[in-house]
């Protein structure tokens, strides 16, 4: 009886050995792991999820290739993704992890500003190569090194789409401002004031609201009383955004809504409604009718749950970006051949058209991404493309 | 004397380990659950006379703020910022103890509460001192005797000495003639007031002292962090210590540290499954309270009860 | 002038009339079963997600469901009495970390079920009501006089039923109320459950003004807490007339100053009251 139960465990323990070594031999595949940090969840959440997605597709559709081939060997994209809530602390905890426990050299996020300001030195520090977010002009120094703003920021887009605005609705005059009480919503608010005071218009109202307030009579009141032709919604997550369409409206506010700052026109309709909605102008990441940005969705409907953010445009671009870089350098480990392989990947080709590395005079370092961008109006509850900048 | 020796013993062993097991993840929570012993150990003596002070988080966020803005905007140097933030939230629970302490049972947990919601407000409100809702970033690392902190061992190492002050002092208080005063605080005042004694200024000693290990907690965590926030310091803080001794054990204060042992750790080693964490600690809560109100320290001794009945 | 002090007036009293929904449970709560709810909100929270099934995403009648959703929640806070509260009755601070020990497991299954994402429902009434220069939105109004209606029938109930009377008489005082007969173990049921209804109300209610997502029952909880220490733990007058008070101040600071003000002035009158009468405006010294 013990000699069967013995022999049994022999074979059992020899097939096993037996099967590891060969499955070892046949897989040379090793694992290039990438790490996610930004917002996956509340407010905030459809801009987060738009670098989270994008990364997700473009490791999805490399290892739908065989794999990412980087000098000689095959490598499987793996993604690891951590939610930070749009909160610098957790933010912290969660690259610290990446970057110690997953060892990750690579990361994409975070959005947030306050986040993005407290990770760079992790960053910098630890050589790793991060495709951020943040529209904090902060982000992004003469001292960067490993850090990639992959989106184009109100920098890049307000001038433009102020102008438009003037020479379109010229009987606009007065603008009120409201944005979330953070670093985002302060460096917005200042750089978009400004923009229109410059332009000619009248800022009557510059307001800062917590952002988890739902309430906004009290404030929209405040606001109303100014008598503005133009309520400026500026980097107010589209939710919420939505709430206060929708409670402005209700208060009595026939005026002009504008948007120059993350776009999400299905959340804005959602809690403003449709009719309310109706006539927004807004800056829009991409023209969402297209045969590439339909593609796009299919692909993101794969790895996360629609609607997609307009935002998954440029991190998709940058991605990719970062993926042909990788293989470019021949190196998963020397982020200091990678990128300088990503600074000489511009001019690339983007879904939406030619993309390149910029930003030496606004910044002090050519780690910005200028891109095509937009201007949308809601119209029926969907965005319609209306103006276009390079 | 012997339990002085095996006491020392064990913070020795304790303090070697990082190095021996070198892993920075491990260490993080090391240092963590070393802070929310103190932490929980402060919370412990409030339990103790039957105050519970929901104002204890916005307590460690004063030390944290307190000690992170000495050094960045007066440039004082570690040892002094330190102290200062702890002593000066100690003057602060001293003060509002005067007004505070004479009110008792759930009406003292909703004026703490109040109190502490109004302290975290001032931090979001008052941006040109705290930093509004982004708080302030770039803390300088603590250094002492010429030695800066810089990693997470090091972090540990002070995070440890300040856990093992916390419990050797609280359990001396406890196991002396003030601490026999502190409890009958709790169970039987007028008895207590009759014997003479004043029990107003146990109430504040208490109070004061709890505030103190608070600020000097909140003080490493902000140095740690290298950030504070104010959503750091709300009323979760205060919800989580209490939770800590209720499933440690109120009675003795080791149960503070056994409760803080299984805690703290949990959501690290859950951390991708977030939410289930969250539930799993209510649950356990929920089951602590009903079925082992006297905490893991009280199943610990029913068992060693029962072990010594059987022989 | 006098148009923005109008408007900080409708802002305010329509504010006022759900505190006041949920700060009359929360008191009943306590009144009787000294237990301060923690879990409040999120009986709140829950009818409110019971409205976005229901009726957002299978599309039943709203004014249906809102009546299903707070007989639901009302049921479920008897449950949460029978088999949670009990063993607590009489140690206040146990029975309060209970309520927390609820409140977050409720909150951990909502986001388990739903995420964080916020949801909206969509609105039985939209567009405004004009008078003169005075606007009020029509969603608003119609929460406003729903919530009146509501408290008119509970004042009715405990006016002028047996069962009233029984609550009155324990918060007054249990011990005297026993002699008479009062029974605890159906009382207290019936307090938690009434309680449980008026929050469950309350969240129906609001399900379309807002968002519904797991965490937002912290603030309306936060709001019933300040009123009911505004008007005295246990006092139903105290909680109409604390709402009141809470939902018009609230509304002076949020407009003229801002919101976080608003709420630290609101902290600070609860810490002035709970030291120099901790009974609130209204309440009576009971034990």
């Amino acid at each position: 009886m013990k000699s069967m139960l013995m022999k049994r465990t022999l074979v059992a323990v020899l097939s096993a050995m037996g099967l590891a070594w060969t499955a070892n031999a046949a897989a040379q595949t090793e694992t290039l792991k990438i790490g996610v940090v930004s917002a996956l969840s509340g407010p905030g959440s459809e801009w987060g999820l738009a670098q989270d997605g994008a990364i997700k597709i473009a490791a999805m559709e490399a290892n739908a290739k065989g794999g990412l081939k980087v000098g000689g060997k095959t490598y499987k994209v793996e993604v690891i993704s951590y939610d930070d809530q749009y909160k610098a602390a957790v933010s912290v905890s969660s690259a610290t992890r990446l970057i110690e426990q997953d060892k990750v050299k690579f990361i994409v996020g975070p959005m947030g500003s306050a986040a993005t300001l407290a990770v760079k030195p992790l960053f910098e520090q630890n050589k790793v190569l991060a495709i951020i977010g943040a529209y904090s002009e902060k982000a992004l120094d003469a001292n960067t090194r490993y850090s990639y703003r992959g989106f184009p920021t109100q920098v890049e887009f307000v001038g433009p789409i102020v102008q438009w605005l003037k020479k379109n609705k010229p009987d606009l005059k007065s603008v009120a401002q409201i944005d979330p009480n953070d670093e985002t919503g302060w460096f917005s608010q200042k750089l978009l004031k400004e923009q229109y005071q410059g332009a000619g218009y009248k800022v009557v109202s510059s307001e800062l609201f917590e952002r988890s307030l739902k309430d906004f009579q009290p404030v929209l009141t405040r606001i109303i009383a100014t008598k503005p032709d133009i309520i400026e919604l500026g980097t107010t997550p589209p939710g919420t955004a939505g709430l206060v369409i929708r409670q402005a409206r209700e208060l009595g506010f026939k005026g002009q809504f504008v948007k120059i700052g993350g776009p999400g026109v299905p959340q804005i309709v959602a809690a403003a409604g449709k009719e309310f909605a109706e006539g927004l102008i807004c800056y829009a990441a991409a023209d969402v009718t297209t045969a590439n940005y339909k593609n796009l969705e299919t692909q993101y409907a794969k790895v996360l749950k629609p609607p997609m953010n307009e935002f998954t445009v440029y991190f998709y671009d940058a991605a990719r970006m970062l993926l042909e870089s990788i293989q470019a350098a021949g190196t998963v480990d020397d982020t200091d051949k990678i990128r300088a392989a990503l600074d000489k990947a511009t001019p690339y080709k983007g879904i939406q058209g030619p993309i390149r590395w910029g930003g030496m005079k606004a910044y002090g370092v050519n780690h910005q991404i200028l891109t095509p961008t937009f201007i949308g109006m809601i119209k029926n509850g969907e965005q319609v493309i209306i103006g276009q900048m390079e | 004397m012997k339990y002085s020796l095996k006491f020392l013993a064990l913070v020795a062993a304790l303090a070697v380990l990082p190095f021996a097991l070198r892993s920075p993840f491990l260490t993080h929570i090391g240092v963590m659950t070393c802070l929310y012993t103190a932490l929980a150990l402060s919370m412990n003596m409030m339990l103790r006379i039957g105050q519970i002070s929901f104002a204890h988080g916005a307590f460690m966020g004063l030390g944290a703020y307190g000690s992170a803005l000495l050094m960045m905007r007066l440039g004082l140097p570690f040892p002094v910022a330190f102290f200062g933030a702890a002593f000066g939230v100690t003057l602060l629970a001293w003060l509002v103890g005067l007004l505070f302490l004479r009110i008792r049972g759930v009406y003292f947990v909703l004026l703490t509460f109040a109190f502490g919601e109004i302290i975290v407000l001032t931090f979001i409100e008052w941006v040109s001192l705290f930093g509004g809702s982004s708080g302030l970033a770039g803390i300088p690392r603590p250094a002492l005797f010429g030695h800066e902190i810089q990693s997470r061992n090091g972090f540990y190492l002070l995070a440890l000495g300040l856990a093992a002050f916390a419990y050797t002092s609280v359990r001396a208080v406890y196991r002396s003639e003030l601490g026999a005063v502190i409890t009958s605080l709790d169970e039987n005042e007028a008895l207590t007031q009759s014997l003479g004694i004043d029990s107003r200024r146990y109430r504040q000693l208490t109070f004061c002292f709890s505030a103190f290990l608070v600020g000097m907690s909140g003080a490493v965590y902000g140095h740690y962090l290298t950030l504070v926030t104010p959503e750091d310091y709300g009323f979760w803080v205060p919800v989580h210590l209490v939770v800590i001794n209720v499933i440690g054990g109120m009675a003795h204060p080791v149960g503070a540290v056994l409760g803080a042992l299984l805690l703290v750790p949990l959501p690290e080693f859950l951390r991708d499954a977030k939410q289930y964490q969250v539930l799993l600690y209510g649950i356990l809560l929920i089951v602590f309270l009903l079925f082992m109100p006297d905490g893991l320290y009280g199943v610990f001794k029913k068992f060693r009860r029962a072990k010594g009945g059987a022989e | 002038m006098f148009e923005l002090a109008t408007k900080i007036v409708i802002n305010g009293l329509t504010s006022s009339l759900v505190y006041i929904l949920m700060a009359l449970g929360f008191t009943l709560i306590f009144g009787i079963m000294r237990v301060i709810n923690f879990a409040h909100g999120e009986l709140y929270m829950l009818a409110s997600f019971l409205v976005f099934v229901l009726s957002g995403l299978l599309g039943w009648n709203y004014y249906l469901v809102v009546l299903l959703a707070g007989v639901a929640v009302g049921l479920f806070g008897a449950l949460l009495e029978r088999v949670f509260f009990r063993p607590f009755v009489g140690r206040e601070l146990n029975g309060m970390i209970m309520a927390l020990a609820i409140s977050i497991t409720l909150q951990a299954s909502a986001f388990i079920l739903f995420g964080t994402d916020e949801h909206s429902v969509p609105r039985p009434i939209s567009g405004v009501f004009q008078l003169g220069d005075v606007i009020v939105p029509r969603d608003r109004l119609a929460v406003g006089l729903m919530a009146v209606v509501i408290l008119a029938a509970f004042y009715l109930f405990m006016r002028y039923t047996k069962a009233g009377l029984a609550m009155r008489a324990v918060v007054q005082d249990e011990e005297i109320a026993s002699i008479y007969g009062v029974r605890p173990k159906i009382i207290h049921p019936l307090a938690f459950g009434l309680g449980a209804m008026l929050a469950g109300f309350a969240g129906a209610l609001m399900a379309p003004i807002y968002t519904v997502y797991p965490y937002m029952g912290s603030q309306p909880m936060l709001k019933a807490f300040i009123v009911v220490i505004l008007g005295g733990l246990g006092s139903v007058p105290g909680a109409v007339l604390g709402g009141v008070v809470l939902g018009l101040t609230e509304s002076v600071f949020a407009t003229l100053i801002n919101t976080t003000v608003a709420t630290m002035v609101s902290f600070a009158i609860v810490v002035v009251i709970l030291l120099v009468k901790p009974t609130g405006l209204m309440g009576r010294s009971t034990r």
